[in-house]
């Protein structure tokens, strides 16, 4: 999934950016968040910021191209052959 | 989008009574039933084009086709109207969202259809099939994904800190 050893832990400082300016915008002054309330923005702020970090690795990228290459949803013969039932009854194709 | 369409149709339903207020019609309060259910079942509902492929009863390029088209979410939203306009609102903007999440897919939507084939993406990742381990596993292993979808969810803790809910109250 990552080229980089780095990339997990890049996400860390990127998560620890996105939970403080949320938790900036989002807490109020009459409402100050606890202690496992932050650490709840903080934790979901990895997700976004594994991505964030992820952009800078090759191997999601490579992922991407590799993907990009294939049509997934292209007709397959085998299970024609097999009972010719991926055949629509009706013409439902896009292209 | 995959799971991250959790957190968005979430973040709509903690927004009904503003898109209820905004549109004028009869309001409906946020994580109310009606709007958690009105507004999932209506985010969803473009996904349920799976349902004829998996029966066979279409081709696999059945997936993001007219359930993916403005026609539909105006078909959609015109059908509720008559029964309830509160939920046709939030059931459009549920739809319109839909496709907004699902933008960044290489298979693109071809929005305008009946009138225009083209196909709008923003190319953020590859899409690798319309269900399916596979095509979990692979949408994880590109960036934009856990950007996108993340991102939502923060979005939607950040909504249950406004509106009080549960670890947040």
């Amino acid at each position: 999934m990552f080229e980089y050893r780095r990339t997990p832990y890049l996400g860390l400082i990127y998560a620890a950016a996105i939970g403080y300016a949320v938790t900036f915008l989002v807490e109020t002054p009459d409402r100050p968040l606890a202690v496992m309330q932050e650490a709840i923005f903080y934790a979901l702020s990895y997700l976004p910021g594994l991505g964030l970090a992820m952009l800078s690795d090759p191997a999601p990228q490579k992922a991407k191209t590799e993907y990009l290459n294939v049509d997934y949803y292209a007709p397959t013969d085998t299970v024609d052959a097999a009972g010719g039932r991926a055949t629509p009854k009706r013409g439902l194709s896009i292209r | 989008m995959q799971v991250g369409h959790l957190a968005v149709a979430g973040a709509i339903a903690s927004f009904a009574p503003q898109i209820t207020a905004a549109a004028g019609v009869p309001r409906v309060e946020a994580w109310s039933a009606e709007s958690l259910v009105v507004v999932f079942l209506a985010h969803y509902l473009p996904n349920f084009d799976v349902i004829p492929i998996k029966l066979k009863w279409a081709t696999d390029r059945f997936h993001c086709w007219y359930s993916h088209t403005l026609l539909f979410a105006a078909a959609v939203g015109l059908a509720l109207w008559p029964f309830n306009p509160s939920w046709a609102v939030l059931a459009c903007v549920s739809l319109l969202l839909h496709f907004v999440a699902d933008s960044g897919s290489s298979i693109g939507l071809p929005l305008l259809l009946p009138f225009s084939e083209k196909r709008f993406s923003l190319y953020l990742w590859a899409d690798t099939g319309h269900s399916g381990w596979f095509a979990f596993t692979s949408t994880y292993r590109q960036a934009w994904t856990w950007v996108t979808e993340g991102g939502m969810f923060v979005v939607l803790a950040a909504r249950f800190y406004q509106l009080r809910v549960w670890p947040f109250n």
